[in-house]
């Protein structure tokens, strides 16, 4: 059932366009200040307009929300980044436009912060859900201890065991943030929602749309007309 | 005259649009470019849809009842060719695709999620197996490694073997990543095949076709995967298709292709290329991207002295 939220002066837009390769980190003592400014007897709409990847402001600006106990809404517009994402799965519920998208949580990408290795002379950030899945098969296709050793030798110099571990360990410092910050709200489903965006979906540029993440449990809703008139009223403010 | 151009496009998908009976989007990229679908198609699909529904006065949170997306492209990126995919079927309750003449890569992929497939005779797909660029400058695509290397024919020591050619000429970050680009394209294809009665048969022609082999063009009407009906169109259709490829690129590239230039590439070389894109409806005009590169360098190589973006040229007529 939808929740009843109209966007009203509680509001607070967090706007910014730019692409993948340039994105300055979110301004998040900026943000907290606006934050304290608003009303907090009410749910805070926050209207995310923002193609960012800066999962550890979403990270920083939930946290203060959930521990001044601030309860609030995100409205999604358009395509947004895995700052968004972040950002709604602490959110009491999410209201967006069917052309509106959550990103991927993915460590390959740069913002993300996993560790970096060296590859041919390029710099790659390591993804637990590429290399692990394909040390496994290899592991099975080549059938003996043996042969798997010889193997391990050769991934020692390309992919070293130190960085595959070091992954593994920030791979699940992400996944326990996103299950605690979930769990209020989603209880048992929040480590699969976890694995959804950090697994399933695949890439950073891979987006879900509302009817992938209704299925998956998210609170979520389409706006209605009367939610854009209102917003598009708010907004010109 | 540009005014001229616009009107003949208009025209063309206006016959098409009568004859289909359901608004027509274009989807029209550069077939000699290796940039094709990308963000700002994605982004321009947005804007287009949104205009759509107004136009077409369906409230933002219904779906249009039908829509035929006519695609002229070579490819570009799966993961923009899955979201398009996505945004439309949020948006759009059937979705057709009108192969103008190719679509290949990311746009046979769009062709594959979609509900239906119109072509003519010479309408090709191709394959769209995830590939990664080995140092050398050539392409590897996966599935032809991972067959020999999973093979049970192979032996230990060659399997080592190939694994170690493949660490040296590529590494394993790039392998891994194509293993699960494989893996994120098969579960998108399972989705929209989920309802199939013959889902097995389905996954398994698409497996087969666009997923065991590398580079390989197919005729659409050599085409056949359970769950996906193919029309090929007559030649009324197949005539307006070619009037409306020749008209999308002269209104894309309205002046003389001048490709490369080059004087004694040890002294001096001017290079120009160019790559357009046209996203569209009659309803919503033409959204159009042009990006034109210029590259100068004198002395020796690889030294460049100057790189001009000549455009971009991004417009709504």
């Amino acid at each position: 059932m939808k929740e009843t939220s109209k966007i009203d002066t509680n509001f607070l837009i967090i706007r910014n366009y730019r692409d993948y390769s340039s994105q300055p980190p979110i301004d998040v003592s900026y943000l907290l200040g606006e934050i304290n400014k608003k009303n907090h007897d009410r749910p805070l709409n926050i209207i995310l307009d923002s193609f960012s990847f800066d999962i550890d402001a979403a990270f920083k600006i939930a946290e203060y929300l959930k521990n001044n106990e601030i309860k609030y809404y995100t409205w999604l517009l358009s395509a947004t980044g895995s700052f968004s994402t972040i950002l709604s799965l602490g959110a009491d519920h999410i209201f967006m436009t069917p052309y509106a998208s959550l990103a991927a949580i993915d460590a390959s990408f740069y913002m993300h912060k996993f560790p970096v290795v060296n590859e041919l002379g390029i710099l790659h950030n390591l993804n637990p859900c590429e290399f692990t899945p394909w040390l496994k098969i290899v592991k099975e296709s080549l059938g003996t201890d043996e042969a798997y050793l010889k193997f391990q030798d050769m991934n020692e110099h390309f992919l070293p065991e130190q960085a595959r571990l070091s992954a593994i360990d920030c791979y699940r410092t992400i996944k326990q943030e996103i299950v605690e910050l979930a769990y209020e709200k989603y209880l048992g489903q929040s480590a699969s929602i976890a694995d959804f965006f950090m697994e399933s979906l695949g890439k950073f540029d891979i987006s879900a749309y509302f009817s992938e993440l209704k299925s998956i449990g998210l609170a979520v809703s389409l706006i209605t007309e009367e939610d854009l008139k209102m917003m598009k009223l708010t907004e010109g403010d | 005259m540009e005014e001229l151009k616009i009107n003949k496009i208009k025209n063309l998908l206006g016959e098409l649009q009568t004859h289909f009976n359901a608004p027509i989007l274009i989807l029209f990229t550069d077939p000699q470019s290796t940039i094709g679908i990308d963000y700002t198609v994605e982004a321009i699909f947005r804007k287009q849809l949104e205009g759509l529904k107004a136009k077409l006065r369906v409230p933002i949170n219904k779906k249009i009842p039908k829509i035929i997306v006519a695609v002229s492209s070579s490819g570009g990126k799966i993961s923009c060719a899955i979201n398009i995919t996505k945004l439309i079927n949020e948006n759009v309750e059937t979705f057709e695709v009108l192969i103008l003449d190719i679509a290949l890569e990311a746009a046979s992929l769009f062709a594959i999620l979609s509900d239906q497939i119109y072509g003519d005779i010479n309408s090709k797909l191709s394959s769209f197996s995830p590939f990664a660029i080995k140092i050398d400058g050539k392409l590897y695509c996966f599935p032809s490694v991972e067959n020999e290397l999973f093979s049970l024919q192979t032996d230990t020591d060659n399997k080592l073997y190939i694994l170690d050619r493949l660490y040296r000429g590529i590494g394993p970050t790039l392998i891994s990543q194509a293993f699960r680009d494989k893996r994120v394209i098969l579960d998108i294809i399972k989705k929209r095949y989920c309802s199939s009665v013959e889902f097995g048969a389905s996954i398994a022609a698409i497996e087969g076709l666009f997923l065991a082999r590398p580079n390989c063009l197919y005729d659409l009407t050599n085409i056949k995967i359970p769950g996906l009906d193919i029309v090929i169109t007559d030649t009324k259709i197949h005539e307006i298709s070619l009037g409306l490829i020749k008209s999308l690129k002269e209104f894309s590239l309205p002046y003389n292709e001048t490709s490369f230039f080059l004087e004694n590439p040890n002294e001096r070389l001017l290079c120009f290329s160019k790559n357009y894109i046209v996203v569209g409806s009659k309803e919503n005009g033409l959204h159009c991207y042009r990006g034109d590169v210029t590259v100068t360098s004198f002395g020796k190589m690889p030294e460049t002295k100057s790189i001009q973006h000549s455009l971009p040229y991004n417009c709504v007529f």
